[in-house]
């Protein structure tokens, strides 16, 4: 980060390919909408280019960085609520019977048990999404792994304890939700493919 | 306390595996209070359940895109580094108040051109007219030219008839 402070777009790139697909898949676990993720997502990079003369070695770049994310997110909940829009799928500009973006699919599952794993993942998804905007954030973030409870509660602005009665009751919402699930094993079964 | 030391275990669990003598704790206080086996174990099928959360496609030029739109964005000037005089003045908004003050100066500069040519365009014709009136009567050559001199009274002469006392004088004796 330092080296971007200093304008090296080498190690921008560097820090984009490292971040993008988690910073991408927050984003998209929040608004269910893959361009809109990815679109937003561009916007947290550029908006962390265009702030790296203001970063201090002090912050962690994961806190900033999330932070970032997460202020985006709620921006464009706040902006979807007061102009619902009818998503489509956009097309190319020169090429009209091209779509804009070019995704590969790394589904390799036979057709019953990708039907399954389909579902499952569908159920995750939802539950995720139907969690309140906090519960959901801290429970993403710790998911991630890689960032601290310390750090979460600053992303949040919220306490330590408070973050973690936060994560803890979107965890008991989800055992709820996906109970039957957790109950068949389904999980295993798609888990082994 | 173990309900304590249980939670702090699987907040730990929840971030990175456990180390080894952190297992053997958990293990001791499952032996213990056998009800936290369900707990655990439920919590542990929750994040296997988690790590099946499907990951956002992502376009194969996202990072080439999102490079040329840093760029572009830190193209311009930003505001920061405009040039300032004595601290906090913008260098930009001295010259557009100079440009404004220029322009204005220059169209007051036409206004009064304007004013200056139409008062000696009015000159000229009140000299033209004083010379005519001259020559029509000479007699009344000093009258006429005090009333000519006086332009309200000239005004004053356009809008009422002037009285002719010897033609009344002459009138009333008949």
């Amino acid at each position: 980060m330092l080296r971007v402070k200093d304008g090296d777009m080498d190690a921008f790139e560097l820090l984009v390919e490292r971040y993008k697909r988690p910073v991408i898949n927050f984003i998209f676990r929040t608004l269910k909408d893959a361009t809109e993720a990815e679109d937003l997502a561009q916007n947290v990079f550029v908006q962390v280019h265009k702030s790296a003369h203001r970063y201090k070695v002090t912050a962690k770049f994961t806190t900033w960085l999330f932070t970032i994310a997460r202020n985006l997110t709620l921006n464009e909940i706040r902006r979807r609520t007061r102009h619902p829009a009818s998503s489509m799928d956009a097309a190319h500009p020169e090429f009209d019977d091209q779509p804009i973006r070019q995704y590969e699919d790394n589904r390799t599952a036979s057709p019953p048990d990708a039907t399954l794993s389909g579902e499952l993942e569908d159920k995750i998804a939802e539950a995720v999404a139907a969690l309140p905007e906090n519960q959901r954030t801290a429970m993403l973030l710790c998911q991630q792994g890689d960032v601290s409870y310390e750090d979460i509660s600053s992303i949040i602005g919220c306490t330590l304890s408070a973050t973690k009665s936060l994560i803890h009751r979107a965890r008991e919402t989800l055992k709820q939700q996906l109970k039957p699930y957790l109950r068949t094993g389904a999980w295993r079964e798609g888990a082994q493919h | 306390m173990s309900e304590s030391e249980y939670q702090k275990l699987l907040e730990l669990k929840l971030q990175r595996p456990l180390l080894p003598e952190e297992q053997s704790r958990l293990d001791d206080l499952v032996s213990q209070h056998p009800e936290i086996r369900d707990h655990w174990d439920e919590e542990m099928q929750l994040c296997q359940l988690l790590n099946r959360l499907p990951d956002a496609p992502i376009s194969s030029n996202f990072t080439v895109q999102t490079l040329a739109a840093a760029q572009s964005e830190s193209a311009p000037k930003r505001v920061s580094d405009r040039p300032r005089l004595f601290g906090w003045l913008s260098l930009r908004w001295v010259q557009s108040a100079t440009v404004t003050a220029a322009a204005m100066a220059a169209a007051w500069i036409l206004y009064d051109q304007k004013q200056s040519a139409g008062r000696a365009q009015m000159a000229g014709e009140l000299a033209q007219f004083s010379s005519a009136a001259l020559a029509v009567d000479p007699e009344k050559a000093d009258v006429n030219l005090d009333a000519l001199m006086n332009y309200d009274v000239i005004t004053r002469l356009e809008n009422h008839p002037i009285v002719d006392d010897d033609l009344l004088a002459v009138l009333e004796q008949e």
